[in-house]
């Protein structure tokens, strides 16, 4: 495949809930990022910013009624460029698995209590890979060894609520990476576990994109797992990108007030002691409507007029990797009323030292 | 005198099996032997995984699980002694914030009647008539919501009617208005939006500033609790395996567990953690129903010796050569040896080690 | 620097005229920060619901009320309720009158239709059916609710003392709770009907035989729901709040556990209603039923049209109709009220 293309484009995707009667909500509104082989994206976001409903829709997951689907997510397959919104159901189905996989969060709800992990693992296999019998359960044997399960071969017969956490989660991704999936979506694989834990399975998908050309896309409320793990990041809020850009930039110079928000709530190790934060005010129900203006504008600190005149578009800041959706960025906002902003700024621009 | 001084505290719940009589058949070891003290204005931050015990620490604290063995002095009487009558009176000088803000609160209560509960319990009120007391505690209740950053506007809704954050405020507002010596927040953020949990830490802050308050945070996040405490006590497997002010556990890890965890915390800054020392463990927590004899972190050490930490179990101890007065405190056999770099983490043991640079 | 998110306007004076200047755009600085305030606070303003107080019970009305299941329920179980309770203005003659006996002959398959002055035409013994009909409705409401409310009385009584043993007791409690509980599962054992059977033997055929037997046997129904229901509430974090606050253990039990535990208990006491209609009818129609004909009960009206089934089948289709729509009213009421409370569905 040209190296051009990205394996995913996703165009000005936007999912809206509710229907009849009721206005409709825009859980989703106009994302659009992409996916190449080899490369991390992240979706970084709090609760009800969209980031899950934005991966559930990509998978075909959401129910059918009530909801609706906009936009554009196009993916290169082995047979030309298709968009995943538009497939019909089956295809969607025959699609999921083998070229596009997903992790979720919770690793004990996702697996099947009743079904040995072996034959969940060799399901997979069979119904993709048309393997049988003892082929089928000497590859799931090799897929838990690949990912780091110790002892496979007896593991295959044990039941979900056997193994740990971790092993769980383990378990999960080698059912997803067991028919080679071009894209891999993470759903906050790794709040539910511990901290010694989550940082064996982030260096389980690092080795898993680098070696197997992956793309994988991260969705997480965690800068810290992003700085990490993901080259290129999409900060959402309230259902829309506020600001995008490869992760150096991003943590260097956040631009948007609700990044620089973020990154100034986050208690970090590395920070000299007996500094206060510097969280953003309110909560995330306190927006206005996008239409309206910029949703974040209730609880940024030097929001103006201009702010509130109308959907702020996303612009491109210097060069074209770093876009943001603001109208009065940090950096060159008005002087004169950015004063409570300034600590943060100032912790930001430490964090480059 | 501390505060609070916790000798040697031991929890451990009965496994119980059988058809109609109950038989023990082992124990979770949840505690194990846990010695630490507080010194009244400060914050000692309990870190941990999940199982390490440290919620059940601070549960016995309170006496709301059993305490198998051990004491718990505060203000001159061991808690752990005490009968249940006067346990319940002394409560409300030791308070409690929870993990879940909407769990902690009853759906059915409103906000007014959920800070009241601990003054009416305690008969907290001064006045010579009832309405006259029922105007201080009105009064209190008031003081406390506005202190957290709620106005009195709260009083008559129910917590279903609050964001995460602000039902966190409440949580901690219940504890404040008994005016508490000692508050133990149990992962008081953890459940929290990002941006929420630093606007709480924050808070946590400003009223130990402005009321003189004594925390005990309990927290599985290492760069949390390092934020907020002065003293941080580490926990594996339900013991304390290293104990230091803040600044040195961050400057001089002793305890390999320490390490390890502290190199599994994500710092939100790529040029840090592109040259971060990383060490994955191999394995899983051993069940503290049946805890590895020794050093209970062995059996997952990448800086293992052979014998001694298999076979007998370390103490709690200052450094060999530190010098007198020193608070830094491990129970590691070969802390000395391991910080001068005389013995090296070996692979084997280890599922990876990124070095550094 | 905590600020309640209702009110992000600090510096915001609300005052119109001087907005209006801001169009120009030179302005002093502090009107500009008011203007923008303003403007905020307006778009803010449609979505802050101020002041509205809504309780888990309102919740579930509000959603009930959209219900088409909720509604027919409804509908159903106040008609029964009104017809019963009117039952003797509603009757039009005498239950026990048999005025027209000399036009029925069930030996020679004679029988009385619908007509204008018997709107249900005539049983067997020539009494006027609809008469009986709704006389029947109110023996049926008080053998429901009368048997329901000694299955929810009993039931939560033990249910109750066996969950707050269980969650506040300790040790003592735990083995209190397990002594209530292995009766309650004997009692589980027992099939309602034999039970019923063995209590009428006992006490001989009455209303109250009925009664008494169909409520006994709801007791074990309702003792395990609320048991089960304060588990859950008692692991709950706001009981460990409560301890932690000193709260005394019985006040604990009576005030936080309790009350968020009877959700499940109400639905199933309109769920019972249903089962106990049916259960009294059917031992009416095993012959346990009230003997006195003066006060009818669909059951026993069941009963003793089932001699007559082959020849006029309409004697035994409107009691038959009569059970079967009033046990789905309070069905459909219940089942709707437990999706209208289950925590999962409401935001």
């Amino acid at each position: 495949m040209s190296s051009n293309t990205p394996l995913l484009e996703v165009e000005e995707l936007s999912v809206a809930f509710g229907g009849r009667g009721s206005t409709p909500v825009r859980a989703v509104d106009g994302v659009s990022f992409s996916l190449e082989e080899g490369k991390v994206t992240g979706l970084v976001g709090e609760s009800g910013c969209g980031k899950s409903v934005t991966s559930l829709a990509l998978m075909g997951l959401l129910p059918e009624r009530g909801v609706e689907v906009g936009g554009r997510a196009v993916m290169q397959l082995p047979k030309g460029p298709e968009d995943l919104l538009s497939l019909p159901q089956r295809r969607m189905r025959d699609l999921r698995g083998s070229q596009l996989a997903m992790i979720f969060q919770d690793p004990l709800s996702s697996l099947n209590p009743v079904v040995p992990i072996g034959r969940q693992v060799t399901e997979i296999l069979k119904r993709h890979r048309g393997m049988r019998g003892q082929a089928a359960r000497k590859e799931a044997a090799d897929l838990l060894h690949r990912v780091g399960i110790p002892d496979p071969a007896r593991r295959l017969d044990e039941y979900p609520h056997q193994l740990s956490g971790g092993m769980r989660q383990r378990a999960l991704i080698a059912m997803a990476v067991a028919c080679r999936p071009k894209l891999m979506i993470a759903d906050e694989p790794t709040t539910a576990l511990d901290v010694t834990i989550q940082a064996q399975i982030l260096e389980l998908l690092r080795d898993l994109v680098t070696e197997e050309g992956t793309a994988l896309l991260m969705i997480t409320h965690d800068l810290g797992v992003v700085a990490g793990l993901c080259d290129d990041i999409n900060v959402l809020y309230a259902g829309r990108a506020v600001e995008r850009a490869p992760r150096r930039p991003l943590f260097a110079e956040p631009t948007h007030p609700y990044t620089v928000g973020l990154l100034g709530s986050i208690p970090r190790l590395d920070a000299p002691r007996g500094e206060p934060l510097s969280p953003v005010r309110g909560s995330v129900n306190d927006n206005i409507d996008w239409t309206d203006g910029c949703a974040f504008a209730p609880r940024c600190d030097h929001y103006t007029m201009e702010c509130l005149q109308g959907p702020p578009p996303l612009v491109e800041r210097g060069d074209r990797d770093h876009v943001h959706r603001c109208v009065n960025p940090v950096g060159n906002a008005g002087v004169a009323e950015r004063t409570t902003l300034e600590t943060s700024a100032v912790v930001g621009e430490e964090e480059d030292r | 005198m501390s505060l609070l001084e916790i000798k040697d505290l031991k929890v451990h719940f009965p496994i119980e099996r059988g058809v109609l009589v109950d038989r023990v058949v082992g124990h979770v070891r949840a505690v194990d032997g846990v010695s630490l003290s507080i010194e009244r204005g400060q914050t000692y931050g309990l870190v941990g995984e999940s199982g390490c015990g440290k919620t059940t620490l601070g549960r016995a604290v309170l006496r709301l699980n059993p305490v198998t063995e051990g004491q718990v002095w505060f203000g001159g009487n061991d808690l752990a002694e005490l009968d249940t009558e006067t346990m319940r009176r002394e409560r409300k000088n030791l308070q409690m914030v929870f993990q879940d803000p909407l769990g902690s609160l009853n759906p059915r209560q409103n906000i007014g009647s959920i800070l009241m509960e601990g003054l009416q319990t305690h008969g907290i009120g001064e006045g010579e008539s009832r309405s006259q007391v029922q105007q201080d505690r009105h009064n209190r209740v008031v003081a406390a919501l506005e202190r957290v950053g709620l106005s009195d506007r709260a009083l008559k809704r129910y917590p279903h009617e609050f964001s995460g954050g602000q039902r966190q405020r409440i949580g901690i507002a219940r504890a404040l208005v008994l005016r508490p010596d000692l508050i133990i927040c149990d992962e008081p953020v953890s459940a929290l939006d990002v941006s929420i949990q630093a606007q709480v830490l924050n808070l946590l802050e400003e009223l130990q500033d402005e009321l003189d308050l004594t925390y005990l945070v309990i927290a599985h996040d290492l760069a949390v609790v390092r934020h907020v405490s002065d003293v941080v006590g580490v926990m594996y497997l339900g013991e304390l395996v290293e104990e230091a002010s803040s600044d040195d556990i961050y400057a001089t890890p002793l305890h390999p567990y320490t390490r390890t965890l502290m190199s599994a915390v994500p710092v939100p800054d790529p040029s840090v953690e592109d040259t971060r020392e990383r060490i994955l463990l191999a394995g899983d927590l051993p069940s503290p129903a049946d805890p590895p004899a020794g050093c209970r972190f062995h059996t997952r050490c990448p800086w293992r010796q052979e014998e001694r930490c298999d076979t007998e179990r370390p103490e709690l101890r200052t450094l060999r050569g530190a010098e007198p007065g020193s608070t830094h405190r491990v129970a590691c056999h070969y802390a000395e040896e391991i910080l001068s770099g005389k013995i090296r983490p070996s692979e084997e043991h280890a599922e990876r080690i990124v070095s550094g640079e | 620097m905590p600020t309640t998110p209702s009110s992000p306007n600090q510096s915001g004076v609300p005052d119109r005229d001087e907005a209006a200047v801001a169009e120009d755009g030179r302005v002093p600085l502090h009107r500009r920060k008011a203007a923008k305030a303003d403007r905020l606070a307006e778009l803010m303003g449609t979505r802050v619901d101020e002041g509205q107080i809504s309780g888990i019970w309102i919740d579930a009305f509000r959603r009930m009320r959209r219900n088409p299941m909720a509604i027919t329920g409804a509908v159903i179980v106040v008609v029964f309720v009104v017809v019963a309770l009117l039952s003797p203005l509603l009757a039009p003659y005498s239950p026990t009158s048999q005025a027209w006996g000399s036009e029925v002959f069930p030996n020679r398959n004679e029988f009385v239709g619908p007509r204008a002055e018997n709107w249900l035409g005539l049983d067997h013994l020539g009494r006027d059916l609809y008469s009986r009909f709704v006389i029947g409705a109110r023996q049926t409401l008080m053998v429901g609710v009368v048997a329901t409310l000694v299955g929810f009385f009993f039931g939560a009584l033990l249910g109750g003392a066996a969950g707050s043993c269980a969650v506040l007791g300790g040790r003592w409690g735990a083995r209190v709770d397990n002594v209530l509980m292995r009766i309650i599962d004997m009692m589980l054992a027992l099939p309602t009907l034999l039970l019923a059977v063995t209590v009428a033997a006992l006490v001989g055929p009455s209303l109250t035989t009925v009664m008494l037997a169909v409520g006994i046997a709801q007791i074990p129904i309702f003792a395990r729901l609320l048991r089960g229901a304060m588990l859950a509430q008692g692991n709950r974090d706001y009981v460990l709040a409560a301890q932690s606050l000193g709260v005394r253990k019985r006040k604990i039990a009576l005030t936080h556990i309790l009350p968020n535990s009877m959700g499940p208990v109400i639905v199933q006491s309109t769920l019972t209603l249903a089962t106990a209609i049916i259960d009294a009818a059917a031992l009416s129609y095993l012959g346990l039923g009230n003997p006195d004909a003066s006060s009818p009960e669909w059951g026993t009206m069941l009963a003793e049209a089932q001699r007559f089934l082959s020849t006029a089948p309409a004697l035994a289709v409107y009691p038959a109709l009569g059970i079967i729509i009033t046990a789905l009213g309070f069905t459909l009421l219940g089942e709707s009220l437990r999706e209208a409370l289950d925590p999962k569905l409401r935001k």
